[in-house]
C-alpha cells in the first residue's frame, strides 16, 4: 500500500470512526448494556448459592445480545446511512477505490466494538464482585456504581455547554474513565470498605471470555456490513439474531439434515460456529479458558471474518447509486 | 472538426435501463444518447425532471452502470479509480457530513486526493476564502443555510485542481450575489482550460455562461448546439437603440412593415431585476 492510499485508509477510517462514537445511539446502547450486565445479578435476590455462576451467565449474554445490536446499527450507520445519504457519491467521485472504502467501513466498526468489548469486561468484572453474596448487597460498591453515569454525564454537558464540543464524546470518554476507576476501587477493596489484595474478590476467568465472545461479535459485525450495504438496520438486526440463533443451535440443525455429508459439510460452511464462542458452561464448570482455546477461535474467526468480507465486498463492488 | 483527443467526455449511444427486484426493466433513464464535450468548454445539459440529466452525470462519474453503449471520460472508463482524481463533483443536494465543520470537510476530501502539509493547508484555506466562508469554517455544516452548503460542495468539487468538473444545479439555493460569484468563478476556470458539465434548470444561468448545451427529454437528446445557434431565429434580428421621435419611430416601423409585410414589434429596454438587486446590495456593502 502506497502513502497515498495508506493516508487515504487512514482518512476514511478516522471518520468512520468520529461518526460512529458521536452517534448517540451508540453512547446509549454501551451505557444501557453495562447497566444491564452490573446491575441484573442485583436483582435476582435469591440465587441459591450461584450468585457469581448467574452473574458470570448474565453478563455473557447481554455482551452478545447488545453486541448484535450495536454491530447491526453501527454498521448501518456507517454503510447504509451513507448509501441513502448521498455523502457516498462525493466520496466515490475522488480516486478511492470501493474496496479500500469497504475495509475502512469494517475496521471502524471493529474499533467501536472493541471499545464496546472492553466496556462490557469491565461491567462483567464489576457484575462478579459485586453479585450479592448470603442475600447481602455491597452497599458501598452500589454507591460507586451509582457515580458512573454522573461523572460521565455531568462534564460532558458542562463541557458542551461551555466549549460546544460533542456532548457524546466527552460523555463516553468520562464514562470509560469512571468505569476503569470503579474497577480499580473495588478491586482493592471488599464490601466493609476494607483493603485487599488487587482483584483478589474477582473473576478474573470473565475477561477470556469476553475476549471469545467479541471474537463472535467481530464476525457477526462482517455479516453486518455485507447486508448493511442494501439492508436498513431493523433488517440487518434481524438477520443477524437469525444467524446467531442458528449458530448457536448448528449441531441440532445438522441433524436435521437428510443423510448427506455434502449438504452437512455445506451448512457447517455457512453458519458461523457460535457455539465455539459461548463459553458460559464451560466458566460453570470451574474451568479456565486456556489461551489454545482463544488462539483456535481467533484462527477460526479471522478466517470467516475473511469469508465474509469478500462476500460482502463482492455484493458491494457492483453496488450502483 | 475537434480532434478525438479533445473530447473530455464522449458517449455513444449510451442506454441506461433501470431494473426492478426481479431484473425486469422498470424504467428507461437514458436512452441512447450522443454527447460530446470538448476540452474548455462549458457544456449545459438542461431537460425537465426525470429527463436523465442525473443519471447521465452519475453515469460519467462512474455511480451507474450504463446498460449498453459506449462511455469514455478523460480517454478512459468512467470506473477507472484513477481518472478520478482529474475529476470534481458537485451533487445536486448538499450531500456533506453535517457534524463536520467546513475545515474538517475540506481537509477529509483533500486527504483522500492525496494532499498533505503545507499544500493541503494553502489549497484548503484559499477555497475557503474563495468560496466566501471564512467567518464560518469552524462552524459545522449541519447548521449551514442550503447556500452555504452550496458553497463548500462547491469548494470540494474544486480541491483537486479538477480538469473535468461535473455541476449538478450549481446555483441552486444561492442569492444572487453568490449565484453572480459563482458564474463568474465557472468563467474563468473554462478560461483556464477546464471543461464544465453542468445541470441546471435555471435557464438564464445557463445561457449566461454556457458555450454549448443539450436538451434532454425522456433520455433523449432533443436539441444540442452552441447556445448561439439554439437562440438564433434566422429572420428575425433585434436592434437596439437610443429612442428616437415619435415621428421618427413611426416613420421607420412603417418603412419596415412595407419592407417585410409585418409590423415589427417595440420594446422598451429595461434592466433585469438580478442587476438591481446586484447594484443595489453591492452598494450598500460599500457604503458600510
Amino acid at each position: 500500500m502506497s502513502n497515498a492510499s495508506a493516508r487515504q485508509f487512514l482518512a476514511l477510517t478516522g471518520l468512520a470512526v468520529t461518526e460512529l462514537f458521536r452517534q448517540p445511539a451508540s453512547f446509549l446502547l454501551i451505557l444501557t448494556s453495562t447497566a444491564c450486565t452490573v446491575l441484573a445479578p442485583l436483582a435476582l435476590s435469591f440465587q441459591l448459592g450461584q450468585e457469581t455462576h448467574l452473574a458470570l451467565d448474565s453478563s455473557l449474554a447481554f455482551e452478545l445480545m447488545f453486541g448484535i445490536i450495536l454491530a447491526g446499527y453501527a454498521a448501518c450507520a456507517t454503510l447504509h446511512n451513507e448509501c441513502q445519504s448521498g455523502t457516498i457519491l462525493i466520496v466515490f467521485s475522488k480516486p478511492v477505490s470501493r474496496l479500500m472504502f469497504f475495509l475502512a467501513k469494517y475496521l471502524a466498526v471493529a474499533l467501536l466494538l472493541l471499545f464496546f468489548i472492553f466496556c462490557s469486561s469491565a461491567a462483567s468484572l464489576l457484575a462478579g464482585r459485586l453479585s450479592p453474596r448470603n442475600f447481602e448487597l455491597d452497599a458501598l460498591g452500589l454507591r460507586l456504581l451509582l457515580a458512573i453515569p454522573l461523572v460521565a454525564i455531568i462534564p460532558a454537558g458542562l463541557i458542551n455547554y461551555f466549549t460546544r464540543r460533542s456532548f457524546i464524546v466527552y460523555a463516553l470518554l468520562g464514562f470509560t474513565l469512571a468505569l476503569v476507576a470503579a474497577v480499580t476501587a473495588l478491586g482493592m477493596i471488599n464490601s466493609e470498605g476494607h483493603r485487599v489484595a488487587f482483584g483478589s474478590l474477582m473473576d478474573w476467568r470473565i475477561l477470556p471470555a469476553c475476549a471469545l465472545e467479541g471474537i463472535a461479535l467481530l464476525i457477526l459485525a462482517a455479516i453486518a456490513l455485507s447486508l448493511a450495504s442494501r439492508l436498513p438496520t431493523p433488517t440487518t438486526i434481524a438477520i443477524l439474531a437469525v444467524v446467531l440463533f442458528s449458530g448457536l443451535i448448528s449441531d441440532h440443525l445438522i441433524t436435521l439434515l437428510p443423510d448427506s455429508e455434502t449438504l452437512r459439510y455445506g451448512l457447517r460452511m455457512i453458519l458461523p460456529d457460535i457455539q465455539a464462542f459461548w463459553p458460559a458452561d464451560r466458566l460453570a464448570g470451574g474451568e479456565r479458558l486456556s489461551f489454545t482455546v482463544i488462539a483456535h477461535a481467533a484462527a477460526y474467526g479471522v478466517a470467516y471474518t475473511c469469508g465474509v468480507l469478500c462476500i460482502g465486498y463482492a455484493a458491494f463492488r457492483n453496488r450502483e447509486f | 472538426m475537434m480532434k478525438d483527443e479533445e473530447l473530455v467526455i464522449e458517449a455513444r449511444d449510451l442506454t441506461k435501463v433501470f431494473l426492478d427486484f426481479w431484473g425486469r426493466p422498470k424504467v428507461r433513464a437514458v436512452n441512447g444518447i450522443h454527447l460530446d464535450v470538448r476540452r474548455g468548454e462549458i457544456f449545459g445539459l438542461l431537460g425537465p425532471n426525470g429527463s436523465g440529466k442525473s443519471t447521465t452525470i452519475k453515469m460519467i462519474l462512474g455511480l451507474l452502470h450504463p446498460t449498453s453503449g459506449q462511455l469514455s471520460v478523460l480517454g478512459q472508463s468512467p470506473r477507472a479509480v484513477s481518472v478520478k482524481s482529474r475529476m470534481g463533483f458537485m451533487p445536486e443536494e448538499s450531500y456533506l457530513y453535517k457534524y463536520l465543520t467546513a475545515d474538517e470537510i475540506l481537509n477529509f476530501y483533500a486527504n483522500l486526493y492525496g494532499m498533505t502539509g503545507s499544500a493541503k493547508t494553502e489549497r484548503v484555506n484559499a477555497l475557503i476564502e474563495q468560496v466566501g466562508l471564512s467567518q464560518a469554517r469552524d462552524r459545522r455544516v449541519g447548521e449551514f443555510s442550503k447556500g452555504m452548503a452550496r458553497r463548500i460542495g462547491l469548494a470540494q468539487a474544486l480541491l483537486n485542481d479538477p480538469d473535468l468538473i461535473l455541476l449538478d444545479e450549481p446555483t441552486s439555493g444561492l442569492d444572487p450575489i453568490a449565484c453572480r460569484e459563482v458564474k463568474d468563478l465557472l468563467l474563468a476556470l473554462a478560461r483556464q482550460g477546464k471543461t464544465i458539465l453542468i445541470c441546471s434548470h435555471h435557464l438564464a444561468d445557463m445561457q449566461d455562461i454556457c458555450s454549448r448545451v443539450a436538451i434532454l427529454l425522456q433520455g433523449e437528446v432533443c436539441a444540442t448546439g452552441s447556445v448561439q445557434e439554439l437562440l438564433s431565429t434566422p429572420d428575425t434580428l433585434k436592434l437596439t437603440l437610443q429612442a428616437p421621435s415619435q415621428t421618427t419611430l413611426m416613420a421607420v416601423l412603417d418603412l419596415l412593415e412595407r419592407e417585410t409585410g409585418t409590423r415589427p414589434q417595440v420594446d422598451l429596454t429595461g434592466r433585469t431585476l438580478e442587476s438591481v438587486y446586484i447594484e443595489t446590495v453591492s452598494k450598500r456593502k460599500s457604503a458600510s
